[in-house]
């Protein structure tokens, strides 16, 4: 398993944000959380990378490729983001840094977790561009974060955190701030690159038919606790839980319908 | 493309009065120089573009990232002056002025916009935010009475005129933002993504009462989006902007299902469903 999470509980003050969530993640497995905002499901990946806000605390087991890391001190966590585990976050505006360049922005987990010199950074760099569908690779790695577009921002957080090859892929509402046109073609990409390199992908979203393209199994998550799980295609088609029942309904009432 | 006046063209539109019409509005800016001898280059944010809204109708208006849509928009509520091109309402020519000016035409018109989060004052009681159009646009009555009215018609309780925006879930600040763009009885009411903060749920209830609205108090509505679910379930016609340019506009049934642009195909293509 890359991922087992076994009784999280998540407590901010004396709310219960996460309550005894357990899951499982296998290699190359792609697995949704769904829920709405304040269903816990981005406290659960944030307890994943042990970035908890502070007063937040978490109990139960979190494994990464069979090691505990719950209760691990930052500097032990530290070294496991990026190399275990990658990440891509809601706004690519905000997950890069506005003066680095694209390039060193993509190499940077190699940097930090081995001896790497500038030139092979930025071959590997070039590489990855390449494999996320960056136009130009050896002229945009040397471009800023500002001179991209939104789609294009989004490839290159995807190309920085798969780099390190980690085994999760953690990604929290990835396209929401997309265009629906670059959406369909991140969504594609996402599901290319799982495929091909067997990373187990974790996805978390607000939205159904977002996710049943890129999930095969999801959690349903209601006021931090699951209410149900199961493949996404029999969560749509007969959903048991009121709340998926609710989550269905409302997509159902909102989302284009092509027929 | 033409100009596309209400009843006329394709066999599309429905025999209403217009209401809200923009004709062949162009909006160009002018970038900062390059060099000292040459002119700055001319941005073309919006070309020739037609669109009107009919009493009672609901139109969308659809198109990405930097498609010209919001430039549109400030257009069309004299938010911004075109380059070339003229809008009227009623029959009444919309232009840029001073407050008092326009005061006739923002009694006749409501927006909300995106952001439920950052449009609502958080040093402003709900009852005095919704009341302020009221104050602003010099409307005789009760206010108070118009807001408790209002706040029910929006699926709010009287006594949430007390609360702060702080105290409010994302649905209820937008059932807020929608309440204050009501409160005047503007004939027209135009929405600026209103949904792409809410969750699922929440989006469905908003799209019910935006329904209801609609019914309840003859509103018309000009929806700005890139949601093409939201557009199928709220509007009766759609112009879908690209590159500043109006490349197809029909009813919504015509434009969503039978798309004869290439670029109106793409987009419905992408649009996840769970079909």
């Amino acid at each position: 398993m890359t991922l087992e999470i076994d009784h999280l509980t998540v407590t901010v003050g004396d709310r219960r944000v996460v309550d005894d969530l357990s899951l499982r993640l296998g290699p190359g497995e792609r697995l949704g959380l769904i829920g709405e905002s304040g269903s816990g499901k981005s406290m659960t990946t944030l307890a994943v990378l042990g970035l908890l806000p502070p007063g937040a605390r978490a109990t139960g087991s979190i494994r990464l490729d069979g090691r505990e890391v719950t209760g691990l001190a930052e500097r032990d966590l530290a070294p496991l983001r990026g190399a275990v585990v990658g990440t891509v976050f809601q706004d690519p505006r905000t997950s890069l840094d506005p003066v680095m360049t694209i390039g060193r922005q993509i190499a940077e987990p190699l940097h930090l977790h081995g001896r790497l010199s500038r030139r092979e950074g930025r071959a590997r760099a070039v590489a990855a561009a390449a494999e996320v569908g960056l136009p130009e690779p050896t002229t945009i790695v040397d471009r800023y974060p500002h001179q991209l577009s939104g789609g294009q921002r989004q490839r290159v957080v995807i190309a920085t955190a798969l780099i390190a090859r980690p085994s999760v892929l953690l990604a929290d509402e990835p396209t929401t701030a997309l265009d629906v046109t670059t959406q369909a073609e991140v969504l594609a990409l996402f599901r290319r690159l799982v495929d091909e390199r067997g990373t187990s992908l974790l996805f978390v979203t607000h939205d159904l038919a977002v996710l049943s393209r890129v999930a095969d199994d999801a959690l349903v998550l209601s006021h931090g606790r699951v209410v149900e799980r199961g493949p996404v295609t029999r969560l749509l088609r007969s959903p048991e839980h009121p709340v998926t029942r609710g989550l269905v309904e409302a997509t159902r009432a909102t989302t284009w319908r092509a027929s | 493309m033409t100009g596309l006046a209400p009843g006329q063209g394709a066999g599309q539109a429905p025999v209403v009065a217009p209401l809200l019409v923009g004709q062949g509005l162009t909006r160009t800016f002018t970038l900062p120089r390059r060099s000292p001898f040459q002119p700055g280059p001319v941005r073309h944010a919006l070309v020739d573009a037609d669109l009107a809204v009919g009493a009672g109708e609901s139109v969308a208006l659809i198109g990405e990232s930097g498609s010209g849509k919001s430039t549109l928009v400030r257009l069309l509520l004299a938010l911004d002056a075109p380059t070339a091109g003229t809008v009227t309402f009623d029959g009444r020519t919309v232009e840029p002025a001073r407050a008092s000016r326009l005061r006739w035409f923002r009694r006749e018109t409501g927006v909300v916009l995106q952001d439920p989060y950052s449009s609502l004052d958080p040093r402003m009681r709900v009852g005095d935010t919704v009341a302020e159009p009221l104050q602003h646009l010099r409307v005789a009555g009760d206010h108070r009475a118009m807001v408790a009215e209002v706040l029910g018609r929006v699926g709010l309780e009287p006594q949430d005129a007390e609360r702060w925006p702080h105290e409010l879930s994302g649905g209820q600040r937008q059932r807020v933002a929608l309440a204050r763009a009501v409160v005047h009885r503007p004939r027209l009411l135009v929405g600026d993504e209103p949904m792409s903060a809410l969750d699922v749920t929440v989006r469905a209830q908003i799209i019910d009462l935006l329904r209801e609205l609609r019914a309840d108090l003859g509103l018309s509505l000009l929806l700005v989006s890139h949601d093409i679910g939201l557009v199928q379930h709220l509007a009766d016609r759609v112009s879908v902007l690209r590159d500043g340019r109006v490349v197809e506009q029909g009813t919504t049934d015509d434009v969503l299902r039978r798309p004869q642009h290439e670029y109106t195909r793409s987009l419905v293509a992408s649009v996840p469903t769970i079909d």
